[in-house]
């Protein structure tokens, strides 16, 4: 940039900060929300990095045993046959808190002298606690802050633990600080030496699982032959790694929707950028001329307006990077909820700023922010040298001109959008496809407003309705300055009714699978309903007694393994079903007739919908599993809805179960109450014969349904969160942009009050322009929010997860979008019609 | 655009201070921090007085005492020239002096940790194995008469007590060593009849006996090859309840074998300045058997070259000039190649060395091993 356009723009920048600040503001609120989701997306992941690294140490894999646990026999096989493999025995178990009825503690019994219990990083070694303390001391135990903050206990303490009838005191020998520290990060663990864990469950003859850490392909298969010829089913060997990358990809899956989000974001901010930079260079209309005329090259003009974009651009995204980074400290309570409902009960109280992040966030938005300048960039380069440049900046759109623009680039973006939706499978296409949709409905902005304000026009051609009318006619002669704003404005309401119709249709669906499939009065589970450290089994005599009461009319119970197929741990449940319970399934392909008809008898499975997607399998497809007789072929005869698992169960009947696998016991149960029994009294009789076995969880079927769906609602709470703050700043940048215009116009209506029109009249006509702005962005956003809403039902969440659901189109959160887009286009109005009525007629002719 | 280049500086400069505030706090725990640490729990023996050493009884190991190593050393080369250094230790960390009762076969109160080590001379590359394990389900262990101790596959056995000679076993990844040592020199006592003082501080001692030169025979596997090898190896067995005292930086320890006969062993420790403290010893066994003790004043250390480890960043000496003038002994000892540096739970350098005249040039007089802790 020469000196002379530097001056000349930095002054005319400098006297009208409002520009400079809404530019600025526009894309802040991009980048800030890009930044805020990448964060918080890898805080959580860290957060699981840590919570894994706690449990499983650096261990790449884990030898199961199929009856939940290992003999020190079998151990003591292992480690002679393969003697450089360090093998890390591991006990888990929910213990009971008699001093704390309603809580329980995770005891993870390790050794911690091994070498896949600690970490090595930039070649330091980080312990998660000492490890001698917990060897040496009998009873010694080890949890983090906040657990021990929350039983009342410090280092030193005595902490009672119960298993069924045993009680033991457990020493606290060391409090893990902070949650962000390495071990720190799980709640309610209580890390023990292995010994000790043995001794609070009396139970010496083995262990539950053993962690490893083998690298060499070649050593690994010699293992698992040797597991398999020596112990076949009895000892499995499944790959940590694998599993742990597997519920990353899911959680990555649900963050790709926020990105949807930040896009959008982002495309408010191109248009606001667009928008302000189309008006500096109508403004500076004479100052560009003077330029020219004074020997300034087009060139130089041209760099001069991108320059100047480029430092809006880093202004904007430096001030966006840091607002994202105070934006995701805020986000993390949230996350760390999601982390806590759907993996391990974490606490996450430090961000992690990954610097490439930053660094990518601030590129984007200086590139976004050159883009959106190009064209009036290129505008004020053709401008002609010209010492006396006509005050006069309103160019009049022409009709004709506008419609031929607007049909090509609905219809290209629109066919593209189509196109790739359609070609392509992967979840990113059904952003590319949205971010097109929406560009292409931009376009049809001008053309609206114009559409719309004839049409309000031909209705109030009286008189007395003179200031609307004016104001009617103004807009159409300012569309290029009014249609962007009015376009960033209807992305933000689009992008606010897509989400919401996404979560609400997601809501609605899983609220369905739940009332459909959970079919008895209430449910047994042996520890929590969740999946993790999921240990014990609920022994055969339980459903015996249960069976026998009075009360229950029947039972269904389940039994779940994690058997090896496809080359991934996949959850298989063997299920009980009653002719009640054959009905909570809902297929999506097969014939229930036929299903249940061979259920029992054939070797066949059902499959859930996000297993068949993620396997890309079909009806009469045949799964090979791992069973106790080697690999066998098990025929898909159903394909049913379920939202519980990410990755996909496949279920069976429990005598197809039994033929397979060895396992006594059950990891559920439900019962069903006799007609005129209640779920509160099923739940006390319950109790009652059960005989105060705490270790098992009984539930109302209401009481599930209500945990499931506040599940679903704190995992979806960030998007909520996200949406509304990228829909009020977006708003507020709108307003801005509004705002800005219509001070811009003081003048006018100087005029206006010299032919006589009063202070209402012209307030009128203001108030009118934005408020006409406002109805056209909040029109167009409801298609274009149905079809976001779409896209992201029908193409993003099936490709991410697997999940299908039924569309619900809430119309409460449409009619909500629309009022707050028309009410900020109003309040936009408000300022400037007031400044605009003040002023007095012979000021403004004296810029004439 | 200047300031817009600064503002990226400057973003970027906070993002940077930000994600470092986050790097973890280190801390050390292991069993291998027990070498250094100061206070052990009250209940151990210490090594106080000269005691009358028996054998083989004190081959075997010594439970009332917080730790104990077994160490082999030695360098081999092949018939046609290939040479090998090698070392093997098992260390023994006791966490209480006498173990919990229990039914788990769990609860343990002593750990065992392995260290295995070849030095490839002729290709100049270092293969360092670490295990450790409690002695649990036959994890590790130790039996007496006659004395093996192990760790997984890794062993080490006294397979005649009175030729006295070794069997070690130990491979990892490729690398292996099966070799037998027969004693070629009686056993020596370190120190005061065995009782070698680290400290001032009565107590902060070991008892410490070494066998200095044992014929080596055996082969020694890389991954490409095993090896048949012959040489000559050192054995120490040290245990010891307190070693360091305050202010103590670590140590430095030689073991020579010189071509003449004699065999040379001193250590010096250092304080936190770097500088040898006065609790230096060592020790010159003459061809008829003679035992010259040193004290610090009769041996004189000049680090002539540093190599920095580009893996930890420590700076460790990696040439000595040595002085013991009342031996006639005025010797170069240079590692035989530089990074042999341990990078494991505890990071220290352990390596094969060559003994020269004066001069660099002049030919090979003596082969030894070097062992420096406690560098940064």
């Amino acid at each position: 940039m020469s000196k002379l356009t530097f001056v000349a723009f930095s002054r005319h920048l400098l006297k009208h900060p409002w520009q400079l600040g809404l530019a600025v503001l526009g894309i802040m609120v991009g980048v800030a929300v890009i930044v805020a989701i990448r964060l918080t997306q890898a805080s959580a992941f860290d957060a699981f990095d840590a919570a894994t690294r706690t449990t499983t140490g650096s261990a790449s894999h884990r030898i199961i045993g199929t009856r939940g646990w290992i003999q020190h026999d079998y151990l003591q096989q292992i480690a002679q046959a393969f003697p450089d493999i360090t093998l890390t025995p591991v006990i888990t178990r929910t213990l009971a808190l008699p001093k704390h009825p309603n809580r329980s503690v995770v005891m993870l019994g390790i050794e911690p002298i091994s070498r896949s219990q600690t970490t090595f990083r930039r070649n330091r070694e980080i312990v998660l606690f000492d490890a001698r303390e917990l060897i040496s001391t009998p009873g010694a135990a080890v949890l983090n802050e906040i657990t021990a903050n929350a039983l009342g206990l410090k280092k030193g303490s005595l902490l009672e633990v119960r298993i069924g009838s045993d009680v033991s005191k457990l020493t606290i020998v060391s409090v893990l600080p902070g949650a962000a520290r390495p071990g720190g990060v799980i709640n309610d663990l209580l890390i023990v030496d292995i010994a000790t864990a043995q001794e609070v469950l009396k139970f010496f003859d083995g262990v539950d699982h053993v962690n490893l850490q083998v690298d060499e392909p070649d050593k690994l298969s010699a293992l698992n032959s040797m597991l398999n010829e020596r112990f076949a089913g009895d000892l499995e060997l499944t790959d940590l790694i694998a599993e742990s990358s597997s519920v990353k990809r899911m959680t990555a899956a649900f963050y790709s929707n926020l990105t949807a989000l930040s896009l959008m974001a982002l495309l408010v901010g191109m248009f606001l950028i667009y928008n302000t930079e189309t008006f500096l260079v109508l403004q500076r209309r004479q100052l560009l001329g003077r330029l020219r005329a004074l020997g300034v090259s087009r060139n130089q003009i041209l760099a001069a307006i991108l320059s100047e974009a480029a430092l809006i651009g880093v202004l904007g995204s430096v001030c966006g990077i840091a607002f994202g980074v105070v934006l995701a400290n805020g986000l993390l309570g949230v996350v760390s909820t999601t982390i806590n409902d759907l993996y391990f009960r974490t606490s996450i109280d430090s961000l992690s700023i990954d610097v490439p992040t930053l660094v990518v966030s601030l590129l984007i938005g200086i590139t976004a922010t050159i883009l959106a300048a190009i064209v009036p960039a290129v505008d004020a380069m053709r401008m002609e040298p010209n010492l006396v440049v006509s005050r006069t900046t309103i160019r009049q759109a022409r009709v004709r001109q506008i419609c031929v623009v607007t049909a090509s680039i609905f219809s290209l973006c629109n066919v593209v959008a189509w196109l790739v939706l359609s070609r392509s499978q992967t979840p990113n296409a059904g952003f590319v496809g949205i971010c097109l949709i929406v560009i292409g409905f931009a376009a049809l902005c001008p053309i609206t407003i114009i559409a719309l304000s004839r049409l309000a026009s031909a209705f109030i051609s009286r008189a007395s309705l003179l200031p609307e009318t004016l104001g009617f006619k103004t807009v159409r002669a300012t569309l290029n300055r009014t249609g962007t704003a009015t376009a960033a404005l209807m992305i933000a309401t689009a992008a606010s009714i897509g989400i919401g119709i996404m979560v609400t249709s997601f809501r609605g669906s899983v609220s369905a699978w739940l009332d459909s499939s959970l079919r008895a009065d209430i449910y047994i589970a042996d520890g929590q309903f969740d999946n993790h450290f999921k240990d014990r089994k609920i022994p055969e005599s339980v459903v015996q007694t249960l069976a026998q009461l009075p009360e229950v009319a029947a039972t269904s119970n389940v039994v779940r393994r994690k058997v090896t197929s496809l080359d991934q741990r996949i959850v298989v449940s063997g299920f009980n079903l009653n002719a009640i319970a054959e009905q909570s399934f809902h297929f999506n392909a097969g014939e229930p007739k036929t299903i249940w008809q061979q259920w029992e008898t054939d070797d066949v499975v059902i499959v859930s919908e996000p297993f068949a997607y993620h396997h890309k399998i079909s009806l009469a497809a045949e799964i090979p599993l791992n069973t106790v007789n080697g690999e066998r072929l098990f025929r898909v005869v159903g394909i049913y809805r379920d939202y519980a698992s990410e990755s996909g169960t496949i279920s069976l009947s429990r005598q197809t179960y039994n033929r397979h696998w060895h396992s006594s016991g059950y990891d559920g149960l439900g019962i069903y109450a006799q007609q005129g029994v209640s779920a509160d009294e099923l739940i006390s009789v319950v109790h009652k014969a059960l005989g105060g076995d705490s270790s098992l969880v009984v539930k109302s079927t209401n009481e599930l349904k209500k945990t499931s769906l506040e599940i679903f609602d704190r995992t979806f709470l960030i998007t909520d969160l996200l949406r509304a703050i990228a829909v009020t700043v977006s708003f507020i940048g709108v307003l801005g942009a509004l705002l800005a215009q219509q001070l811009e116009r003081t003048q006018e209506y100087g005029i206006l009050r010299a032919l006589g029109f009063s202070n209402v009249e012209i307030s009128r006509s203001v108030l009118t322009q934005t408020t006409l702005l406002g109805a056209t962005a909040a029109l167009i956003a409801i298609p274009v929010g149905l079809l976001i809403g779409v896209v992201l039902i029908d193409v993003v969440n099936p490709r991410s997860f697997g999940w299908t659901m039924s569309l619900e189109v809430p119309v409460l959160l449409i009619v909500n979008s629309c009022a707050i887009a028309i009410l900020a286009a109003f309040l936009a109005g408000l300022y400037p019609s007031y400044r605009a009525a003040k002023i007095e007629p012979a000021d403004a002719m004296r810029y004439e | 655009m200047r300031s817009a280049v600064v503002l990226i500086i400057i973003s970027l400069a906070i993002a940077t201070i930000c994600s470092r505030s986050l790097v973890e706090q280190q801390s050390t725990g292991t069993v291998a921090s027990l070498l250094t640490e100061m206070d052990p729990p009250p209940g151990f023996s210490y090594a106080i007085d000269p005691i009358a050493f028996e054998f083989p009884s004190d081959h075997n190991a010594h439970p009332d005492f917080r730790s104990e190593w077994w160490y082999f050393t030695g360098n081999t080369s092949t018939d046609d020239g290939h040479e090998f250094g090698f070392q093997f230790t098992i260390f023994r960390f006791a966490l209480k002096p006498s173990p919990s009762e229990s039914p788990s076969p769990w609860r343990r109160s002593n750990l065992y940790m392995g260290h295995f080590a070849i030095s490839d001379i002729s290709a100049g590359t270092f293969h360092s194995y670490e295990r450790q394990a409690r002695p649990a389900l036959n994890f590790a262990g130790e039996r007496r008469a006659p004395l093996r101790i192990w760790i997984g596959d890794w062993s080490l056995e006294l397979i005649d007590e009175g030729s006295e000679t070794w069997h070690v076993l130990a491979k990892q990844n490729g690398y292996a060593l099966d070799i037998n040592l027969r004693a070629e020199r009686p056993i020596l006592l370190q120190g005061d009849q065995g009782l070698s003082k680290k400290s001032a501080a009565p107590g902060n001692a070991s008892y410490y006996y070494s066998i200095p030169r044992l014929s080596v025979h055996g082969t020694i596997g890389t991954p490409e090859q095993l090896h048949q090898v012959r040489g000559q190896g050192w054995y120490d067995h040290e245990w010891s309840t307190s070693a360091l005292a305050q202010g103590q930086q670590g140590w430095d320890w030689f073991s020579l074998q010189l071509d003449d006969g004699r065999e040379v062993m001193f250590y010096q420790i250092r304080d936190s300045d770097g500088r040898s403290d006065g609790a230096s010893h060592g020790v010159v066994l003459s061809n008829d058997g003679t035992q010259s003790p040193l004290d610090s004043t009769d041996f004189e250390i000049k680090v002539r070259r540093h190599w920095r480890s580009p893996d930890s960043g420590a700076r460790y000496p990696s040439q000595w000039h040595i002085k013991i003038p009342k031996q006639q002994l005025d010797i170069l000892v240079t590692p035989r190649f530089a990074d042999q540096e341990w990078r494991q739970n505890f990071t220290y350098w352990e390596g094969a060395v060559s003994v020269t005249d004066k001069s660099d040039d002049e030919p090979i007089i003596g082969r030894g091993y070097v062992e420096l802790v406690g560098y940064e």
